[in-house]
């Protein structure tokens, strides 16, 4: 059987499509490929040693996700993205993970409160000491600590995907650390919330914070993302 | 939702005759899940050559039609209760959103299109067209979505039906067709007076209604073709 990078980095019972997809998603994210730069199905065949037909469904996968456009006689192109889109994705991604907060109000362990605790609390010295990357990751950790009790995998890999197309934004985030920074106190708030097992209030706050971000971002992030376009 | 490559040609493609042919026949259950499906079987029935084959698989695959099982092959995806629910679970918390942000963006013009939608689904019901109702049903739910404000939502739905377009044959069923008026009614007087709420837990509402129809066929399962 060969091995390859992709076949070798990624769940082994995927189809091939969708790891093809995750690995064309994840270059488009990181910036690898730039918004506006073609996709060749060629070039992408040569270098996975695949055949061009599960890049083609790739393909169809990521334009249906929002991460590419094919376009007749250009060919596939990375999407480009304006904060707009982007604030779209953060409300959908608010409506459904205050959906998803709600309802494992019940789910959630003693175990699983105490690590959102702690990450709460690497939260808050994170923004003292400065170390933004590091406050990000722990950010989403304490997200999917709770998320990751739902009981609808479909919603979790949804939720998922919202987020991969508000990471293409993380150079925003770096260069403006403040976006986030709030989040580390309502995070508190929102622990308190499931504590009291309230599942209005869980999805209220979690709505909010989320909604929150994508204000202060307007705010913020604006001349960020159109230099970086430029 | 439109598949892109057949609107653009026009004509279809074999792989696309492929998948439409198999598509139909996991809906209709002439192949039940579990059962295999092979590359060589296909090429025979159509006479044609094995690689639109193993690319309408693949399409299949990633509609949830077809699992490819290594070394075994394609075999019909096992249906299970639950992915049901939980289809129906984001579908109503994404349309009820929508359909309370549409209440402050539909223009009178857009609730009478609203009110077209629902004559022409009982039209269609009265004469036994069920594509014609389905087609009114999706324009119903496609017109509240491209009305909330936010774009992506409709492609995110659009995505969702996708992968679960085997549970769709099931919906437009004739039998439903007052429950599925008398809630579309209820959306549309909501939005009317402008509530919110009301619109939001109307459609959500909806997404149950869907939900349950489909629970019954799909507990009815095998005895479709007596029907």
């Amino acid at each position: 059987m060969r091995i390859n990078t992709l076949e070798s980095s990624i769940a082994e019972h995927q189809p091939l499509p969708d790891k093809i997809a995750n690995f064309v998603r994840e270059a488009i994210i990181v910036g690898k490929l730039k918004p506006g730069e073609k996709i060749s199905e060629a070039k992408l065949a040569d270098e996975l040693h695949i055949s061009r037909t599960p890049i083609r469904e790739a393909i169809r996968m990521l334009e249906s996700e929002g991460f590419v456009s094919i376009i007749p006689r250009r060919g596939t192109i990375v999407s480009e993205f304006s904060l707009e889109d982007l604030y779209e994705y953060f409300q959908i991604k608010a409506c459904l993970e205050g959906f998803a907060a709600a309802g494992v109000v019940d789910s959630l362990s003693e175990r699983d409160l105490n690590k959102m605790k702690k990450l709460n609390e690497e939260e808050m010295a994170a923004v003292k000491a400065g170390d933004f990357s590091h406050y990000l990751r722990i950010h989403d950790d304490f997200h999917q600590t709770f998320l990751a009790r739902t009981g609808n995998s479909k919603l979790f890999s949804l939720i998922q995907h919202m987020g991969f197309h508000i990471r293409r934004l993380e150079k925003v985030f770096n260069d403006h650390p403040e976006i986030f920074v709030t989040c580390s106190e309502t995070h508190g708030s929102l622990i308190a919330a499931f504590e009291a097992r309230d599942p209005k209030k869980v999805r209220e706050m979690v709505e909010q914070n989320i909604l929150h971000i994508a204000e202060n971002l307007k705010q913020y992030g604006v001349s960020t993302l159109e230099n970086d376009e430029v | 939702m439109k598949s892109t490559s057949s609107v653009i040609s026009g004509h279809k493609t074999l792989r696309e005759i492929i998948v439409e042919d198999l598509r139909e026949a996991i809906i209709r259950q002439k192949i039940r899940p579990g059962e295999r499906v092979t590359e060589l079987e296909v090429a025979e029935r159509f006479g044609i050559s094995r690689t639109p084959i193993r690319e309408a698989f693949r399409q299949l695959e990633s509609e949830g039609f077809l699992t490819i099982v290594p070394r075994k092959g394609a075999v019909v995806s096992d249906i299970e209760e639950k992915d049901i629910r939980d289809f129906y679970e984001i579908k109503g918390v994404l349309e009820g959103y929508a359909a309370r942000q549409a209440v402050e963006r539909m223009t009178e013009n857009d609730i009478v299109c609203l009110e077209q939608f629902n004559t022409e689904i009982e039209k269609c019901a009265r004469r036994q067209d069920v594509s014609g109702m389905t087609r009114a049903h999706n324009a119903f739910h496609e017109l509240i979505l491209e009305s909330c404000g936010n774009r992506r939502i409709q492609q995110v739905v659009a995505g969702l039906v996708r992968q679960f377009l085997r549970f769709r044959f099931y919906v437009a069923s004739l039998v439903h067709v007052e429950d599925i008026l008398r809630e579309h009614t209820d959306i549309v007087a909501a939005i009317r007076d402008g509530d919110g709420e009301r619109a939001e837990a109307c459609m959500k509402m909806n997404a149950r209604l869907g939900l349950e129809v489909l629970l019954k066929e799909f507990a009815a399962g095998g005895n479709r073709d007596d029907k």
